[in-house]
């Protein structure tokens, strides 16, 4: 039962009106499936006095006091042989469209680098643990669609911070993602096209998100929107470096494209004004093709 | 929702009931009288994602209470105020000089016709959940004063106390028609999966996505009432979707409202278990366990978030959004919006909409083919899905992971409706949902509408596409059977 004092927390009260059970089931037979489709619906109202938003502004998240900052670095490395994946368009194959040819279309759903580094691989803040977030830059990162692929082929992006889609081949693209916690996107970038498109994301995403385009089916691309500055995605030789993280114990998600989560939860203690060094290791059976 | 609503893990009934009329107690006990008497009803129950069957069980009773709370089963319906709907028949405030027979009310909202046995319910003020019996309403007087039958209101109401007259009652008249009409093909939950949906193809609407795919919204948009209002009246043609030009502007209206509480409630379940699903599926569950977590330490983690609030943090983040989302959309910011007039279908429009569609700037043709008939090369390529993995035969598929055809032009059967502005309104803002996307922006309005002429004038080319030097061959005569041969 709600108290006065309780109704305040909620900010919703419950109010059960007269809920008529229709006995018209009783004296006639019943059916195993019950009533259904037929039944008469009751209602139960529910207020809504203040709504979510003005609770959760009510309540700011306590924040923990960061005494200071350190990086995070090291490498992502393959463990075992990989052998690399042929091309998804190879040169001069034939296409609908030429430019897609002209220069082999490499897979990118897995690239390793020089000692077996492996690239693209997204390391983040699972949350963030407390002090100061800085805003986010204004400025917008750029995706272009050259040569029939997506460059760069995976990005961290910032919550309000505009992602623009462009193409710089002769032909039309299309951009299309659907991500989890925010709106749909599915437009299509004409010809040589320097403007672009841009989408800015309201929300931040829990795992990074795939973009296609609809007219050449082998391209994609990933990309992250998160709520903090602290992700990073790994170079061509599997290398990594995070600066400026909270000196405190964090815990970061360690995500690819093909072995889907590496880490859940990579617990690291990071020293102020110091740095840990860490290689993290996929077995190469995880790259396998699924 | 405050942070003992929901307590998890353990053996509680918490939800947040608030105090029911004695008339609830009554039906209580009505319902066990009617148990002895060997007469047992079943109610109907929503369905859940297949990401809930995923999920830890903690997590699936989570995501259960919730969905139970704000938005009840199929025929226990929670009306729940902070959902952008018509609920209620009437909604109005209190205004000056009540007395025991008559109410003066102010209505701020009228969406069905007020009758007599409708009750009334106050919202607010002194006589918000007061333990008298439920008010039903004898008349709408003059001047919007609601009469009550004698003996009147035991208690009056106070001026600016807000006033529901049949609440719920859109919802619930909503619900009958959807149980009649709808439910067969889009099931009890709006999950496209009715006892008919396995016989059609294409496969019925999912509403549990907020996702609509014949709008007249800009691309980033909802659908808006409208749109679904003239999809339930004209149908979409070339599907198994028909008219229901025979139902009430009434009737039609709480069909619109109960479809787009169903989205609502399905969209809460789709983005609750996508959250839920990173933490605390039994995959994500399996990992961290094999990690060095114990099992117990990540169930308590869960059981804390929910018991401590923060889920309902989560939650209201996640009503809040779909809430704004749905509101923006019946803006009329939201509307695809032509800046010039339907040019005229002249020749010369006609052959620059044909130079648009066979252009780079839109390569209509990857999806559409040359000559319209829905077969380019695209419907022949290895597509992918959301997680990047192989789609299972060649062609397109839509965000539900159904396979999907563009359309043939030639045939002059249009979706989403065959006025020139749905045609406008399809290139400019895409078909949501799917691979078709949106044009809006990147062409001018001119040159859409030449488009429009265009896939307009492909039903009734006199000659095959192509060079232009073959005349059209009709179909020949299918041969002639003697009857009983």
């Amino acid at each position: 039962m709600m108290s006065a004092r309780s109704r305040q927390l909620s900010g919703i009260v419950g109010l059960a009106l007269l809920a008529v059970s229709p006995m018209s089931g009783c004296g006639k037979p019943t059916t195993a499936l019950g009533h259904g489709a037929t039944a008469e619906p009751t209602v139960t109202v529910l207020l809504a006095e203040g709504g979510g938003a003005a609770e959760a502004a009510a309540t700011p998240a306590a924040s923990t006091a960061i005494a200071g900052y350190g990086t995070f670095k090291g490498r992502v490395v393959v463990n075992g042989a990989f052998s690399p994946l042929p091309a998804l368009l190879a040169q001069g194959a034939p296409t609908k469209d030429a430019i897609c040819s002209q220069k082999a279309v490499p897979d990118e759903s897995v690239v390793v680098g020089s000692n077996n580094g492996l690239a693209n691989v997204f390391i983040y803040l699972k949350k963030v643990p407390g002090g100061e977030v800085p805003p986010a830059p204004a400025e917008p990162i750029s995706i272009d669609q050259q040569g029939c692929r997506f460059l760069p082929h995976a990005v961290i992006c910032r919550v309000g911070q505009p992602l623009n889609f462009k193409n710089s081949d002769p032909v039309a693209h299309n951009t299309a993602f659907a991500p989890q916690s925010s709106a749909g996107f599915n437009q299509t970038i004409v010809a040589n096209d320097q403007a672009g498109a841009n989408y800015t994301y309201s929300k931040a995403e829990a795992v990074p998100v795939r973009a296609k385009c609809d007219y050449h089916a082998w391209m994609g691309s990933y990309h992250l929107p998160l709520a903090h500055p602290w992700g990073v995605v790994t170079g061509e030789d599997g290398s990594f470096e995070i600066k400026g993280v909270p000196g405190t114990t964090v815990e970061f998600v360690v995500w690819h494209e093909k072995a889907d989560y590496i880490s859940r939860s990579l617990k690291v203690t990071i020293p102020v004004d110091g740095e840990v060094v860490q290689e993290i290791s996929v077995e190469a059976a995880k790259l396998a093709a699924k | 929702m405050k942070k003992s609503e929901f307590s998890i893990g353990t053996r509680s009934t918490g939800t947040a009931r608030g105090r029911a009329f004695p008339g609830a107690l009554t039906a209580g006990l009505l319902a066990m009288v009617a148990l002895t008497s060997g007469c047992v009803r079943h109610d109907a129950e929503f369905s859940h994602r297949e990401e809930y069957n995923e999920l830890i069980p903690e997590g699936q009773e989570y995501v259960h209470k919730v969905l139970g709370t704000y938005f009840g089963k199929p025929t226990r319906i929670v009306a729940w105020e902070k959902l952008p709907l018509k609920l209620h028949a009437a909604v109005g405030t209190v205004g000056e000089g009540a007395t025991s027979l008559s109410v003066p009310v102010n209505f701020t909202q009228e969406n069905l016709p007020l009758r007599p046995e409708l009750e009334a319910a106050w919202l607010s003020g002194n006589l918000f959940q007061k333990n008298d019996t439920p008010a039903l309403i004898e008349a709408i007087g003059e001047n919007g004063s609601v009469m009550f039958p004698d003996p009147g209101l035991a208690q009056l109401p106070a001026a600016g106390d807000r006033v529901a007259i049949g609440p719920g009652e859109v919802l619930k008249f909503g619900r009958v028609l959807y149980a009649e009409h709808c439910l067969h093909c889009h099931g009890v939950s709006g999950d496209s999966h009715g006892p008919t949906a396995p016989y059609l193809n294409p496969k019925p609407r999912d509403f549990r996505r907020g996702i609509f795919k014949f709008t007249t919204t800009v691309a980033a948009s909802r659908a808006s009432r409208t749109d679904l209002s003239r999809t339930i009246d004209e149908g979409i043609p070339g599907t198994y979707m028909p008219s229901f030009k025979l139902l009430t502007p009434d009737e039609n209206m709480a069909l619109v409202e109960y479809v787009l509480w169903l989205a609502m409630r399905g969209e809460v379940e789709y983005q609750l278990t996508g959250q839920l699903k990173n933490d605390y599926s039994n995959e994500a569950f399996a990992d961290r366990v094999k990690g060095g977590e114990s099992a117990a330490e990540i169930r308590k983690e869960l059981t804390d978030a929910v018991n401590g609030g923060e889920m309902a943090d989560t939650f209201n983040g996640i009503v809040d959004t779909a809430v704004e989302r749905w509101v923006a959309a019946q803006e009329e910011a939201s509307l695809v919006t032509p800046t010039v007039k339907h040019l005229e279908a002249t020749a010369e429009s006609i052959a620059r909409g044909r130079a648009l569609y066979l252009s780079k700037d839109l390569n209509c043709v990857a999806c559409h083919g040359e000559a319209g008939l829905g077969d380019g090369p695209q419907t022949y390529s290895i597509t992918k899905n959301s997680a990047g993995a192989d789609n299972p035969t060649p062609g397109l598929y839509d965000d539900w992971g159904n396979l999907v055809v563009p359309r043939n032009l030639t045939t002059g059967i249009y979706r989403g409706g065959r006025r020139p502005i749905d045609l406008f309104s399809r290139l400019h803002g895409g078909i949501k949902g799917t691979p078709m996307p949106a044009f809006g922006g990147k062409k001018s309005d001119e040159e859409l509408w030449d488009l429009v002429n265009y896939i307009m004038s492909v039903p009734y080319e006199k000659r095959t596409p192509g060079d232009g030097s073959k005349e059209a061959k009709p179909a020949e005569a299918p041969p002639q059977v003697a009857a009983g041969g």
